[in-house]
């Protein structure tokens, strides 16, 4: 059992695998992907960064130029002294401040640059600090300059000394004084002296300036070179992170390259195992199909074959009793002999129900297309079930519709067979009630009709539960049913597939132990009356015109036989039984018959078989001797076979003697007294030539003319060799020789009909076998050999004429 | 001396091989019965399952010959054998020796008259049939009908 879960696991599985090998080759692409984004991204992302100046740079830059720009303004101040030229010096110091400041918050992040910037920072506040000292130096110097200036005009007498400044009132204390003014000039020498200090001073001041600002500028190319380093640095240690992330990349690609490879390979090896595995399972269930194709077939040989041989010996059982009750014996025997008949046909009943249902399940029923009267058939059934009603104190009755047509075309004996399964069961299963059918119909078209049948009975009824199983296989309404009333529990699933198989439909309605109602409905075709079989009423006494004819029965069942016998016997007819097909084309070799009865299953040659040799090797047409098919299976679908092989009638077995009877005229029906005893076969075809008989042959080359002619060149090289074996083997004196040479060569002589030199070649044999020797056997083996030049020329023209 | 075979030429694979035997010693006879076995199975090689060797012998002492030193082995279907093989050698001897190499195979025998019919009472054989006029037909008839039965075909046609 663990077969097709299995499989239905395995087939999951494989579908599992594959999905979620799919699911992990998305997920892998997928992760390729985002990692190729990612650092290609990253790659990206770095030389965009190298691209964007260096600010710091930059602000070094422009700090530079500021501090150069205001020692430009400090040096043009002290030149000019003109306080306009000095203001540039203010904007550019405090935008050196601002900018170092800004500096040193862009190098925050790097200790060793923030440490340089505030050695700037410091370098240029001393040198903002000097410049400052300049200034005020220079201020001074100005004083000094103003002060040599006055000493100058001092010297210079005072000639105008009205022109007297501030200064001049503070320094001259009378003019008049010359002492004061030698003391003035004492002084002035003094302040001369201590201008030249200053000057002194102002110089070192300016040399540290300019040791101050080239330190600055050291510095700051110092610190320039510094970051630049350091953005080289920076630069090289992100192409070095940017090859690495691309070294990575690559990897990463690599893997998932050979991953997916990986992936690829299993996925295909997991799908051609599949296919593998799958090419497997389609053999094993093509072995499987074959298998129940051949398991149905066997199934359907062995009811076949069961069927039949129940079917005989119950036939015989059925048969012989008919001929007992003829012999009409004292009454008590005649009622045990009625019970006997009736319980065989029961059983065969029976048996014609499980071979119809295996017939109906396997679709093999095919439906017949005959005229008939459904009143005739309503009386049959009705005569059929009179009996069994009035035992079970049960009255059945039926109503014909008289506006339903009295002939319908369409297979009465399954109608008959729906109606007489559906009333058994009503009269089974009815006691002390009534049983009923009604036959109405409605017209649908102008030939066309839906038969209407309603059987109603008042019997023990179906209860509700049950009404949808009823007309399946094998089912009783009750296990007890079938205890109680018998039966195979096939009836109703019979009838059910019997009507779909008309196409008409059957519904049920019935109710525990209130009865039950079927309805049947079935399209029919108008009939023609005048087409009706009247095979009714027929009285069993033979006709004078054909009691003079001969018939063969070949059966290879005793019974059977004797059956035939019995009735034929009475009839007092001439007849020959043959037990088989063998024999009995032993017999159609001698004698000539009128009729043949031929069962068709027989062990050795089958009936079939049988009668297409008789008629095409023997060549006895169906006017000289037609064939009646005896048969337990009933002929149906075999009919096209049964008549290809030369069937003229059939004969269902168990029969009657009015079956018997009928089939006899069936098939002579047409045919007069003297057709009977008309002798011989005349054969006028070609291929008889004078002394020859070719016909054989050619019947036998099957047309091939190459053939004939090299049979025939066969013949006279063979016969006459063994001609003249016989000659020399006559002359010698051999006898016995001589008789096996003639008794070899004989065969082929007869089969292309040169009788003469058979009857020649006969009797030497005979003679020499006979130790006969009276005749001379040289006469007669040189009368064989001038007749075998006969048989030899007429040959030879045959063949001359052939080509 | 003839010894042909006749294989019947199509694909060769999965097929039933009917393996016949004709011994006969009349050069026309035998050629008669093979091609009467062969137009017999025509029908059923048609249908494509099955093929056909047939093996046909007129020298019976040289097939004996050849059995005994195992140059052909004696695995048939079905045996046509006539009574009287010349030489002093008759059916029952091949028969005798078929059967003693196995060979389940149907054997018809064969003759001119039915007087052998008592004679060959020790020869075990399935089929008598007398050389008339419809004796190929028959002995084609009866092979039919062996290998339908064998085979069971005759249900399916």
């Amino acid at each position: 059992m663990s077969g097709p879960f299995n499989k239905h696991l395995k087939r999951n599985s494989i579908q599992l695998k594959i999905g979620f090998l799919m699911i992990l080759a998305v997920i892998l692409l997928s992760a390729t992907c985002y990692l190729l984004y990612r650092n290609l991204s990253s790659i990206v992302s770095s030389i965009r960064i190298d691209e964007t100046p260096e600010l710091r740079l930059l602000s070094i830059r422009e700090i530079s130029t500021d501090i150069e720009k205001a020692g430009n303004s400090v040096r043009i101040y002290t030149i000019t002294k003109n306080p306009a030229d000095i203001e540039p010096y203010y904007a550019f110091i405090s935008n050196i401040d601002k900018k170092v400041s800004k500096l040193q918050s862009e190098c925050s992040n790097d200790s060793v640059l923030l440490a340089q910037t505030f050695t700037i920072g410091n370098l240029i506040e001393q040198n903002i600090l000097i410049w400052n000292k300049l200034l005020v130096l220079s201020r001074d110097n100005n004083v000094i300059g103003n002060l040599r200036q006055l000493s100058v005009q001092l010297d210079s007498v005072s000639a105008t000394p009205r022109k007297q400044g501030i200064l001049k009132r503070v320094f001259s204390l009378s003019p008049d004084t010359i002492s004061i003014k030698k003391g003035i000039a004492a002084d002035l020498e003094d302040i001369v002296e201590q201008n030249q200090e200053k000057r002194d001073e102002l110089a070192v001041q300016e040399l540290q300036l300019a040791k101050n600002s080239s330190e600055i500028t050291g510095r700051f190319y110092d610190l320039i070179s510094k970051m630049e380093n350091e953005l080289n640095e920076d630069i090289q240690a992100k192409a070095t992170a940017a090859s690495e992330v691309a070294a990575k990349s690559y990897s990463w690609l690599v893997m998932l390259a050979i991953a997916g490879g990986l992936l690829a390979i299993l996925v295909i090896y997991i799908i051609i195992r599949y296919a593998r595995n799958a090419y497997t399972y389609q053999i094993a269930l093509e072995n499987a199909k074959d298998e129940a194709e051949k398991l149905v077939k066997t199934k359907e040989l062995f009811m076949a074959n069961m069927s039949h041989e129940i079917r005989t010996p119950v036939t015989a059982i059925s048969g012989f009793t008919e001929q007992l009750l003829h012999e009409s014996l004292n009454d008590d025997t005649n009622s045990s002999l009625k019970v006997i008949k009736s319980s065989s046909d029961h059983l065969l009943k029976i048996i014609d129900d499980i071979l119809d249902f295996s017939k109906l399940q396997n679709n093999k029923l095919a439906l017949e297309k005959v005229h008939f009267s459904l009143s005739q058939i309503l009386g049959d059934v009705h005569a059929m079930f009179e009996k069994q009603a009035q035992q079970n104190n049960t009255n059945l009755s039926y109503w014909l519709d008289p506006e339903t047509p009295k002939v319908l075309l369409g297979d009465p004996y399954r109608l008959k067979q729906i109606m007489i399964n559906l009333i058994s069961n009503s009269v089974k299963f009815t006691k002390n009630g009534s049983v009923h059918l009604e036959v109405t119909s409605i017209k649908k078209k102008a030939e066309e009709i839906d038969l209407l049948m309603e059987f109603s009975d008042t019997g023990i009824g179906i209860d509700e539960s049950k009404l949808n199983v009823i007309f399946e296989d094998f089912t009783q309404a009750e296990m007890s049913t079938t205890r109680k009333y018998g039966g195979t529990g096939l009836g109703l699933s019979i009838v059910k597939k019997l009507v779909e198989l008309q196409r008409g439909t059957i519904d049920l309605k019935s109710k525990k132990n209130q009865g039950t109602t079927i309805v049947c409905r079935i399209p029919f075709i108008t009939g023609d009356e005048k087409l009706v079989k009247k095979d009714i009423g027929r009285p069993v006494s033979v006709p004078d015109e054909i009691s003079g004819m001969t018939i063969l029965v070949v059966d290879d069942e005793e019974y059977n036989r004797c059956l035939f016998k019995k009735i034929l016997d009475r009839w007092k007819f001439k007849f020959r039984l043959a037990e088989n097909g063998i024999e009995a084309l032993e017999v159609l070799k001698e004698e000539k018959y009128d009729l043949l009865f031929m069962d068709v299953r027989m062990p050795g040659i089958d009936g079939l078989k049988t009668t297409q040799f008789i008629r095409e090797e023997m060549k006895i047409s169906e006017s000289d001797m037609p064939v009646v098919f005896i048969s337990a299976a009933s002929m149906n679908e075999d009919l096209e076979k049964y008549k290809k092989a030369g069937m003229n009638a059939f004969l269902q077995k168990p029969f009657t003697e009015e079956m018997l009877l009928s089939a006899i005229l069936e098939v002579t029906g047409n045919k007069s007294e003297s057709d009977f005893n008309e002798a011989g076969i005349i054969n006028n075809k070609p291929g008889r030539d004078g002394n020859l008989d070719l016909h054989n042959l050619y019947h036998l080359s099957g047309g091939d003319e190459e053939f004939v002619k090299q049979m025939l060149f066969s013949f006279i090289t063979t016969t006459e060799k063994g001609l003249n074996e016989l000659k020399e083997a006559v002359t010698k004196q051999q006898l016995e020789s001589a008789a096996d040479i003639s008794h070899k060569i004989q065969p082929p002589c007869r089969h292309i009909g040169a009788m003469d030199l058979y009857n020649l070649l006969n009797k030497i044999e005979r003679t020499i076998r006979n130790h006969d020797s009276t005749g001379s056997f040289e006469t007669l083996a040189d009368n064989a050999q001038v007749e075998f030049g006969i048989v030899s020329r007429l040959i030879n023209d045959h063949i001359a004429k052939m080509s | 001396m003839l010894d042909k075979v006749q294989v019947n030429k199509k694909n060769i694979t999965m097929k039933k091989t009917i393996k016949v035997l004709v011994i006969e010693d009349n050069e026309y006879y035998n050629n008669l019965l093979s091609n009467a076995i062969q137009q017999s199975v025509n029908p059923m090689l048609a249908k494509g399952n099955y093929q056909l060797v047939l093996r046909s012998f007129t020298d019976a002492s040289e097939y004996i010959r050849k059995i005994k030193s195992k140059e052909l082995n004696c695995d048939y279907t079905a045996v046509f054998i006539d009574y009287y093989l010349g030489e002093g050698i008759n059916a029952g001897h091949v028969i005798k020796l078929l059967k003693e190499h196995s060979s389940d195979a149907m054997v018809v025998l064969l003759s001119k008259s039915n007087s052998v019919r008592a004679k060959s009472d020790l020869v075990p054989y399935d089929y008598f049939v007398v050389k008339d006029k419809f004796a190929p037909a028959l002995c084609g008839l009866y092979l039919q009908q062996y290998i339908e039965n064998k085979y069971s075909v005759s249900l399916d046609q």
